[in-house]
C-alpha cells in the first residue's frame, strides 16, 4: 500500500496542556517565602526525570560562592518546552529565579530561567506554571 | 506433474518479492522469499507476521552478551576499552535504572508482544518497561524521525517491516546503560537495529546489529532466540524496583507475593492489613 | 522549534487558568466542544474502538480528589473535585490517619516514584491498544502499564500497586474490575489512601469519537462507610501526541529535602 510520505518533526504539544506528573507536593520541600535570584556558571545540568537538574556556580545570599542545585521540571516537560540535552552547557552565564529548599540546603526549585542572550524560559514544573 | 510443480514453484518465487513489497517494505531478495516459505508466520488481520504472545529469553547474556555475540567477543577501540576499564563499576540497574535496548530484550523476565495495525507493543515484565513502536516509519514510508538531542533509557524506536521481518532502529539511547552485568558498555554515540522474526510456532529470531563508533572498531551482532511461553493462563506480573533510602534496590517478590507488606516502605501509622471492619 | 515553544507556552497559560469544571450530572456530560462529534469508531466485533491517547480532564485529582484551593504547587485548584458529592465516606479511625498523613508529604509514595495505582493511574495521559482478549493502558507517568484481561479471573495469591484488571463489555461501555490492590497506592496528595481490600469497577462509556466518560465506584470496607464514586471525562488527545519514556528513578534527589507536609483538605469533606 503506497502512502504519500508525510514528513513530521515530532510535536511537543503533546500532553503539556495536562501535568504530567503530581510526583510530590513541593511545598513540603521548597518555601514560597524565599524567593532566590542567582546569577552564576552552569557547572552541570541533568535532564532527567522525574525532575531536571541546573547546577551553578553562583554568590549566595551570604555573599560566599558555592555550588547551587535548581530543581526544574522533568525531562518531558522541559523538552516538550524546547530544551535538548545540550541547551545548558557548562561555563554558560546563567540567571535563576525560584524558591529555596526548606532544609537550607543549597538548593532551589527553579521557576524562571535566562539565558546568556537574555533569553528568559519558565522552568517551573506543571504543579507551579508560574 | 513435476514440470507443473517447477513451474509453479518458479512463479511463486518470481511473485514472492512482489507480494511481499506490496505489503509495505522493500523489495525482498529471493533468499528471504525462500526462507520465509520454510515456516510460514501466522498474519493478524492487517497482514503482518504475527509476533504476539509471551516470550522469555533462555540464556546468560544478561550477565555477559558475548554469549550471543557473533564471534564471542567485542571489536573495542583500545582507548574506548581503557575507559571503560576505568569507569562506573556499579550496574545502573543495581539502582533501579532501566536496562537499556538490547539488554531489555534478554533480561530473564517474560516479555509480551502485543500488535495493532501501525504498531508492535513491547510489554516487558522487567521494570515494568514497555516501548512502543511505530511500524510505517523508515527510508519508504517517513511518518517520524528520530527525536533530537534528548536520550532514554529504552531509546527511540522505529520500526517497519522488511519481508516478514520487523526492524526495530534504535538512537538516542542514554550512555549510562550498560549492555550486561559483566559491564560491557557503550557510548551516547550507540546505534542498534534489531530484527525480529517468527521462524517457528514457538520462536522468534532475535537480531541485532550493535553500532557505536566511538566505542567499538566496527558493527557486530548478536544472536539468540526468544521461546513462546505456552502454560496455560500465563500472565505477566507487576514487577518493581525501588532504591530504598540507603541506596538498595528493593525488588519485592512478586512470583507469588506473600499477603502483606510486600516491602519495606516508611510509614508512621499502622498498616491497614488486618484492620477491623 | 519556534512554533513548538509558542504553543509550550500557550499551553503553558491555558494551565494556569484555573480549570472551571461544571458539577457532575447525573447523565453523561455531552461533548462540549466539536461542532458535530464523530461517531464512535467501532472494532471488527463490533465493540467501541478505545484505542489512541487520552488525556483526562480530573480538575486537579492529582492534588486532591476534592474540592480544593489552587496555590503554590498546587495548580488551579477546583470548586467540585472528582468525588461524586464531594464526600469521602472515611471511618472515624481512618480520618486520623488522613490528618496526619496530610502532615507528612515525605511519605506520599508517588513521590518515591512508586506506582499511582487505580484510580490515580487515570488522572494523567494514556495511550490504549485493544484487542478482544486484551486491552493494554500504557501509561507515561512512571511507565506505568496495566493490561485489562478480557478473560480469566483474579490471581488469589498477588497484591500490587497496579492491582489486577479484568474487563467486559456493557453493551458499548467497558467495566473493568479491579481488585488484587495493593494498600500502598494513594489517590492524591491530601492523605487520601486506602486498604489492601480496595475494589475499584471503572466504567468507560465511550460518546463519541474524541469523549469517553470515564466513572469508578470504589469499595473498601475496611476504611470507608460505604462505596462511593469518582468520575472524570477523557478527551482525545490531538493527533500527533506520543507517549514517550518516563522514568522515575534516576532524578530522585527530593526525597532527602522532605522536610513538612502541607493540609491541603481542612474543609468538612468527610461526612459519613
Amino acid at each position: 500500500m503506497s502512502r504519500r510520505p508525510v514528513l513530521m518533526a515530532i510535536v511537543p504539544l503533546l500532553l503539556a496542556s495536562i501535568p504530567l506528573a503530581a510526583h510530590h507536593s513541593f511545598a513540603a520541600e521548597y518555601d514560597r517565602e524565599k524567593p532566590i535570584k542567582l546569577s552564576g556558571t552552569v557547572t552541570r545540568f541533568d535532564l532527567t526525570n522525574p525532575h531536571s537538574w541546573i547546577y551553578l556556580e553562583a554568590k549566595g545570599p551570604d555573599g560566599n560562592v558555592s555550588t547551587w542545585g535548581f530543581e526544574t521540571a522533568s525531562l518531558l516537560a522541559l523538552y516538550r518546552r524546547g530544551f535538548k540535552k545540550d541547551t545548558l552547557k557548562a561555563g554558560m552565564q546563567i540567571t535563576i529565579e525560584g524558591f529555596l529548599a526548606k532544609d537550607g540546603t543549597h538548593t532551589g526549585n527553579g521557576q524562571k530561567l535566562t539565558l546568556p542572550d537574555g533569553k528568559e524560559i519558565i522552568l517551573g514544573t506543571e504543579e507551579n506554571p508560574g | 506433474m513435476r514440470h507443473t510443480r517447477t513451474v509453479f514453484l518458479c512463479a511463486a518465487l518470481i511473485a514472492a518479492p512482489v507480494f511481499l513489497h506490496a505489503q509495505g517494505g522493500p523489495a525482498a531478495a529471493p533468499g528471504a522469499a525462500a526462507k520465509s516459505a520454510e515456516f510460514v508466520p501466522p498474519r493478524t488481520a492487517d497482514g503482518k507476521p504475527d509476533l504476539q504472545g509471551v516470550w522469555e529469553t533462555r540464556n546468560a547474556a544478561a550477565f555477559d552478551i558475548t554469549e550471543i555475540t557473533e564471534g564471542h567477543e567485542i571489536p573495542y577501540r583500545p582507548e574506548a576499552l581503557e575507559k571503560e576499564q576505568k569507569g562506573p563499576r556499579v550496574d545502573p540497574i543495581a539502582h533501579c535504572a532501566m536496562p537499556g535496548v538490547p539488554r531489555i530484550t534478554y533480561m530473564p523476565y517474560p516479555i509480551q508482544i502485543m500488535q495493532r495495525p501501525g504498531y508492535v507493543i513491547f510489554m516487558y515484565e522487567y521494570l515494568h518497561d514497555q516501548r512502543i513502536v511505530p511500524t510505517n516509519t523508515g527510508p519508504t514510508n517517513p511518518a517520524r524521525e528520530h527525536l533530537d538531542g534528548v536520550d532514554f533509557w529504552l531509546g527511540d524506536s522505529l520500526g517497519r517491516w522488511e519481508g516478514d521481518t520487523l526492524v526495530v532502529d534504535v538512537t538516542n539511547l542514554d550512555e549510562r546503560s550498560w549492555l550486561d552485568s559483566a559491564r560491557h558498555t557503550h557510548s551516547d554515540a550507540l546505534h542498534v537495529v534489531e530484527r525480529y522474526s517468527r521462524t517457528g510456532p514457538n520462536t522468534i529470531r532475535y537480531e541485532a546489529t550493535i553500532e557505536d563508533p566511538k566505542m567499538y572498531t566496527r558493527p557486530w551482532k548478536i544472536v539468540m532466540p526468544l521461546h513462546l511461553n505456552k502454560e496455560a493462563g500465563f500472565e505477566l506480573r507487576e514487577q518493581e524496583c525501588t532504591e530504598g533510602d540507603d541506596g538498595r534496590p528493593i525488588h519485592p517478590p512478586y512470583r507469588p507475593a506473600p499477603h502483606g507488606d510486600v516491602f519495606e516502605f516508611p510509614r508512621k501509622y499502622p498498616s491497614t492489613q488486618g484492620a477491623s471492619k | 522549534m519556534k512554533y513548538t515553544i509558542w504553543f509550550a507556552f500557550a499551553a503553558m497559560v491555558a494551565v494556569a487558568q484555573p480549570a472551571a469544571q461544571p458539577a457532575q450530572p447525573a447523565k453523561p456530560a455531552a461533548p462540549v466542544k466539536a461542532p458535530a462529534p464523530r461517531a464512535i469508531p467501532r472494532m471488527a466485533d463490533g465493540h467501541p474502538d478505545l484505542e489512541g491517547i487520552w488525556q483526562p480532564r480530573t480538575s486537579g485529582a492529582a492534588y486532591s480528589i476534592l474540592p480544593h484551593q489552587g496555590g503554590f504547587f498546587l495548580g488551579g485548584g477546583s470548586d467540585t473535585g472528582v468525588v461524586e458529592g464531594g464526600v469521602l465516606p472515611y471511618q472515624p479511625w481512618a480520618m486520623e490517619i488522613v490528618k496526619d498523613l496530610t502532615q507528612h508529604m515525605e511519605f506520599d509514595p508517588t513521590g518515591h516514584c512508586h506506582y499511582e495505582g487505580i484510580p490515580h493511574a487515570n488522572y494523567f495521559g494514556f495511550q490504549f491498544f485493544q484487542t478482544p482478549t486484551h486491552i493494554a493502558v500504557l501509561y507515561e507517568n512512571m511507565h506505568a502499564r496495566r493490561i485489562i484481561y478480557m478473560t480469566g479471573s483474579h490471581p488469589s495469591d498477588y497484591l500490587a500497586w497496579m492491582g489486577d484488571s479484568r474487563g467486559r463489555w456493557e453493551g458499548d461501555t467497558l467495566v473493568v474490575d479491579v481488585a488484587n490492590n495493593n494498600d500502598k497506592s494513594v489517590y492524591d496528595m491530601a492523605g487520601h489512601f486506602h486498604s489492601d481490600a480496595e475494589h475499584v469497577v471503572e466504567r468507560y462509556n465511550m460518546v463519541d469519537h474524541d469523549n469517553i466518560n470515564w466513572e469508578a465506584t470504589i469499595d473498601d470496607p475496611k476504611v470507608f462507610t460505604r462505596p462511593w464514586k469518582m468520575k472524570f471525562p477523557l478527551r482525545r488527545a490531538p493527533k500527533d501526541n506520543e507517549i514517550m519514556e518516563s522514568g522515575c528513578f534516576e532524578g530522585e534527589r527530593d526525597a532527602v529535602h522532605l522536610v513538612e507536609g502541607l493540609a491541603i483538605i481542612p474543609a468538612d469533606h468527610y461526612k459519613q
